[in-house]
């Protein structure tokens, strides 16, 4: 029903695309039934990264609000607040580890990217959907050679064009309640039910330029936010799920989760 | 009834929609920024996408029939041409307009394309995702609301009834409690459901009307709009299974002609002069496309409605030979009682008539192969090598003329 309506009005109802994106839902229900995959020991001998100079792509942001009736509905100007946020404390807590960073200018709105740039953050999203999928990563990180994935070649001309060693790509998708859904939440509590309250997901790459590699992956931002303080059920894993990416304080503690460890 | 309080509470909450304006981005921190913020990355998709049809002459046609029906928005909306089977157009509400190949190979003219671009601009200028998306979370609260509210209350009944009656008591009370709860939820959720529907083919028929008056302000013939509902009337009568009217999203096709042809016969009455169709310039533009177009719109179609197809293409005046090549295909791959002779039927036809692919020589070589006329075979293959000297099976071909000599 909705789907028709609300994001294209189709001409006719026996739509294929709209049956098609069910399809698509159904099948990532399903992605989500995977089995248990190997688990990665540590490496000694694998050797960190040194003075290099890191690219900071724009983060993929999708920040989303909680409506009263449970909808999460995007919001652009959150989206857009929280990529600017998350994207400067990322480079600021590179720098405060004395690494040096290269940013990359924003080229729209909604999509910050070169076009010739946009598939790499695609390519991205995907290779680390699949790390998450097929990988068990108890630190909930890894890296080479343990992992070997890649964006693919096509990352060097970033290299080139930015003057840059490494990329650092980041995932983060987010939402946050409205008042009327605190409202509902403080009632939920009261008739005993858990409702949900909003998320903090992401994940981060670190993408040598000279070949595509992803050597390091960082995924501690778990999702699980939906208590957010009215349960009664045990603390969400990471405390830091309810961070509010959209200011200042909230990105820093959301970059530094994310990039703990970063053997740079 | 206690789930009609919500619902009305839901229907004062819900504003209706302003007309969109010219050149209009919605602000940064607006729920529709948020909603084309989602269809900016689709259409973004686009850009990169092989279903995209990217031919200068054939857009450049169409805009300027977008621009002719809908001069207001003419800068504001962007047309994309998709190859796709289906009868079949969408607009977005950031203004990204998708237009099916499966629509164009099946219309006869200028005026029932602006009929359909008429009727999506339609959807664009009154907003209706917008309208839609926000009835959509008024009824979303209410329900959450609702219910929140129910089990509460059930809370407290059970509290009340184990203090004062005693547990068994409370236990009853529970269940009764939890039933009415599930009673009101459920009939709720089909109440918002069923009301979402009857609301979206109020939309369609907002947007049809839109389509057909600015048919009319363009000098468009408004008749060309009831030709296309006309033609979903045929497709519905050939499809199951058919849901009912208050299960649809849009309007009954026979509905929509109706009104259509009410509401081309009303402005014949104030505006006499009849607007024009341009049959000729949109066959013109659409025949460079209309062989892989129509490969595209059999796919996975049943047999009946490909027969349509075929029916409506000789309708359009189509070239025979493209239409018999067609038909030949169809019948070659439904392979059943009678369909190899049907093929030889129509093959025979296609390689007389004008607008032959070069395929068709080649096919009826095979069929005429298979029916040991060798001589008649021998010439089909040497036709279709004559026809298309460069293809990529030329040796393989030649090879059989050398072995049916």
């Amino acid at each position: 029903m909705g789907d028709g309506g609300i994001v294209s009005n189709c001409l006719i109802h026996r739509n294929a695309t709209c049956a098609r994106r069910g399809g698509i839902l159904l099948l990532a229900l399903l992605a989500g039934c995977a089995t248990q995959p190997p688990l990665i020991e540590p490496d000694p001998a694998w050797e960190p990264v040194r003075s290099a100079t890191v690219l900071v792509i724009p983060p993929d942001s999708r920040i989303a609000r909680v409506t009263l009736g449970g909808m999460e509905e995007e919001r652009a100007d959150w989206s857009r607040e929280a990529r600017a946020e998350l994207q400067d404390a990322l480079a600021t807590r590179l720098n405060w580890q004395g690494v040096s960073t290269v940013s990359y200018p924003s080229h729209g709105d909604v999509i910050p990217w070169r076009p010739e740039d946009a598939p790499l953050v695609a390519m991205h999203e995907v290779v680390g959907v699949s790390i998450l999928a097929s990988e068990r990563l108890p630190t909930q990180r890894a890296r080479r050679p343990h992992l070997d994935y890649s964006l693919g070649g096509a990352v060097k001309r970033l290299r080139e064009d930015f003057d840059a060693d490494y990329a650092l790509f980041v995932q983060c998708r987010a939402s946050y309640p409205s008042e009327g859904r605190v409202a509902i939440g403080v009632m939920a509590v009261l008739a005993g039910r858990s409702v949900h309250m909003g998320s903090v997901f992401g994940f981060a790459s670190l993408v040598d330029l000279a070949d595509g590699k992803v050597i390091w992956f960082s995924a501690p931002l778990n999702g699980s936010g939906a208590r957010r303080g009215f349960g009664f059920g045990l603390p969400p894993p990471q405390l830091i799920a309810t961070a509010d990416v959209r200011e200042p304080d909230g990105a820093a503690a959301v970059a530094d989760l994310l990039l703990a460890g970063v053997p740079l | 009834m206690a789930w009609s309080l919500p619902l009305l509470l839901a229907g004062c909450v819900s504003q209706p929609v302003d007309d969109a304006q010219q050149r209009h981005r919605p602000a940064h921190d607006t729920d529709e920024a948020g909603l084309w913020q989602m269809l900016e990355r689709e259409e973004y998709k686009l850009h990169t996408s092989t279903a995209v049809i990217r031919d200068e002459a054939l857009q450049d046609y169409l805009e300027s029939v977008l621009c002719r029906v809908a001069p207001a928005y003419c800068g504001d909306i962007r047309l994309y041409v998709l190859r796709g089977p289906h009868f079949d157009a969408a607009m977005a509400p950031n203004g990204m307009l998708l237009l099916f190949s499966g629509l164009l190979v099946r219309l006869e003219n200028e005026a029932q394309v602006a009929a359909i671009l008429g009727h999506e601009v339609g959807h664009y200028a009154k907003r209706h995702s917008l309208e839609q998306w926000r009835r959509l979370r008024v009824r979303l609260a209410a329900m959450e609301t609702a219910s929140t509210v129910m089990s509460a209350g059930a809370d407290l009944a059970i509290a009340v009834g184990t203090a004062a009656r005693g547990s068994a008591t409370a236990g009853r009370v529970l269940r009764n409690a939890a039933r009415a709860q599930m009673a009101l939820h459920y009939s709720f959720v089909l109440a918002t459901f069923v009301e979402q529907l009857a609301y979206s083919r109020e939309q369609e028929r907002e947007a049809d009307e839109y389509g057909v008056s600015q048919m009319v302000a363009a000098g468009y013939n408004p008749g060309a709009a009831a030709a296309v509902w006309d033609h979903l009337v045929q497709v519905e009568v050939l499809t199951e299974p058919r849901p009912p009217r208050f299960l649809r999203s849009h309007p009954l096709p026979e509905d929509r002609k109706q009104r259509a042809l009410s509401q081309a016969a009303k402005n014949r009455a104030t505006v006499p002069q009849t607007g024009r169709d341009y049959r000729d310039r949109f066959l013109a533009h659409m025949a460079p496309f209309r062989d892989s177009w129509l490969r595209v719109a059999r796919q996975g179609l049943d047999p009946d409605l490909q027969a349509l197809l075929m029916a409506r293409q000789r309708q359009i005046g189509a070239p025979e030979g493209l239409v018999s090549f067609h038909e030949a295909s169809m019948y070659r791959v439904r392979n059943g009682k009678g369909d190899a002779a049907r093929a030889m039927e129509a093959l025979s036809r296609a390689v007389r008539s004008d607008g032959c692919p070069a395929e068709a020589f080649r096919d009826y070589g095979f069929a005429l192969w298979d029916d040991m006329r060798t001589a008649e075979a021998r010439r089909a293959f040497e036709d279709y090598l004559a026809a298309a000297p460069g293809a990529g099976d030329r040796a393989m071909v030649a090879s059989y003329v050398a072995e049916l000599q």
